[in-house]
């Protein structure tokens, strides 16, 4: 299958590739990995596309000041195997490693996979869970954006035309914290049922701070509010975070595909999130 | 559509066409190259069958323009024989039954490839989880998982063979 006619351009500076997406009909090409299927049927179409995979120095990944700070061209599989983030925020590289298959994960990017912002994705929810922070660049110069908002509904962000996502920074691991990505899926190159990112500021037996983090089951990545209000400051019991799951599936607005039906996504939602409270306590040094 | 210039290697040899913009790299490698090894499944990222090596990692040519493998290195199944003698991967399939219709086959072989490039020890697991980008609706996959056990294994013995000999 052929794509839908276009204009190929590789730029080799940051610089030329904001020029040239200042075309209202240009569109970045990262990994490809889901913009070249949903070109190939027919789901979308651009006049340019912007090859940024030619610009040096775009997928480094660098620990300093208690951040790591990502480039947008580091491949999902990096992300997976490189010790700094699994050893600083072993969220993301438990993430990647869900990502669809071995070899997507070869070509996807970070950047990519949150710029797409498919309510699918997984990198989304890590990100919200994870109080990320988006730097873009645009010929106007940079800007920051606090993942809250960068993620405005489905594939759309709050990345304006002629800008592109230009790092990725996250918070590293802090002493008490617990982490967990949970997710459903089916097979390997399959939508996931329901998704969920959970980060716990354990101390002793108490969640001090809860980030809860959903995919799949709604228009957008979004976090679990209620969910997370409804267990923080609190005493860590199991039946305390099977009713935080209760009241994340409730709030969710899942759609019956061909995935499962509402209800069904409902009830696997429910269970992730109680599953991943549990297992994000664990890992934040709390006993059960 | 204006076309343009790709420069790439391919199984060690220099390659230039032109081309329309839009053309895959799978389609690339069939229709260009004539090297029709690479199969194209389900053209959607999910089969596998048309896996090959870019810069040295295992990845579906339907999904990488052929634009963007430009500058690049690429190994495809007909670039892992030598000299008429199959690989060890390719004997351990044949050996161990790791293919019925065949079709999956040269994805199944370049992601086993790569994988076993790494030089790590795999369990069966492990394997299982590195292929789960390739399908095969015949064998049920445990063919397949042998195939990929047995070949390291014949990969680990020419390696001391070699060794043997240097020394």
């Amino acid at each position: 299958m052929y794509p839908p006619e276009f204009e190929y351009f590789a730029p080799n500076s940051i610089e030329e590739a904001v020029e040239a997406l200042s075309n209202e009909d240009a569109k970045v090409l990262a990994g490809g990995q889901s913009l070249l299927p949903l070109l190939k049927s027919r789901f979308a179409a651009f006049g340019k596309l912007v090859d940024i995979s030619r610009i040096a120095g775009l997928d480094y990944v660098k620990v300093e000041d208690e951040a790591i700070r990502i480039g947008p061209m580091a491949t999902i599989a990096s992300l997976e195997s490189n010790g700094d983030v699994q050893r600083f925020q072993p969220l993301i590289s438990e993430a990647a490693s869900q990502i669809a298959d071995p070899l997507v994960r070869n070509m996807g990017t970070i950047g990519g996979n949150v710029s797409h912002s498919d309510p699918a994705n997984d990198m989304p929810p890590v990100m919200l869970a994870l109080n990320a922070k988006f730097t873009a660049i645009s010929k106007s110069g940079e800007r920051s954006i606090d993942a809250e908002k960068f993620f405005v509904d489905s594939f759309q962000t709050a990345l304006d035309h002629g800008e592109i996502l230009k790092e990725i920074e996250v918070p590293v691991r802090r002493a008490g914290q617990g982490y967990s990505y949970m997710k459903l899926k089916k097979g390997s190159a399959d939508f996931s049922v329901a998704a969920v990112a959970c980060v716990l500021d354990v101390s002793g037996k108490t969640i001090k701070r809860a980030r809860i983090a959903l995919a799949s089951v709604s228009s957008k990545a979004e976090i679990a509010n209620d969910a997370c209000r409804h267990i923080e400051g609190k005493e860590f019991s199991e039946s305390l975070a099977e009713e935080a799951g209760t009241i994340a599936a409730k709030n969710a607005d899942p759609q019956s595909d061909s995935y499962g039906s509402e209800e069904y996504k409902r009830r696997a939602l429910g269970m992730l999130v109680k599953d991943s409270i549990i297992k994000a306590y664990i890992r934040g040094g709390g006993s059960i | 559509m204006k076309k343009i210039t790709v420069k790439m290697e391919v199984n060690g040899k220099e390659v230039e066409r032109e081309i329309d913009p839009r053309m895959l790299l799978a389609t690339f490698v069939r229709d260009e190259l004539k090297l029709t090894g690479t199969h194209i499944g389900c053209d959607t990222t999910n089969c596998g069958a048309c896996t090959l090596l870019l810069d040295g990692k295992a990845v579906k040519s339907c999904t990488v323009l052929a634009a963007s493998a430009s500058g690049k290195k690429v190994i495809t199944i007909e670039g892992i024989s030598k000299d008429g003698t199959m690989h060890p991967i390719q004997k351990a399939f044949v050996e161990k039954h790791g293919l019925q219709c065949g079709f999956c086959t040269p994805g199944m072989i370049m992601t086993s490839y790569w994988l076993l490039g790494k030089g790590k020890k795999l369990s069966r697991e492990e394997i299982r989880k590195y292929l789960s980008g390739n399908l095969c609706r015949c064998t049920g996959y445990q063919g397949i998982v042998d195939s990929v056990e047995y070949a390291a294994e014949l990969m680990e013995s020419e390696k001391a063979r070699e060794k043997a000999r240097n020394r």
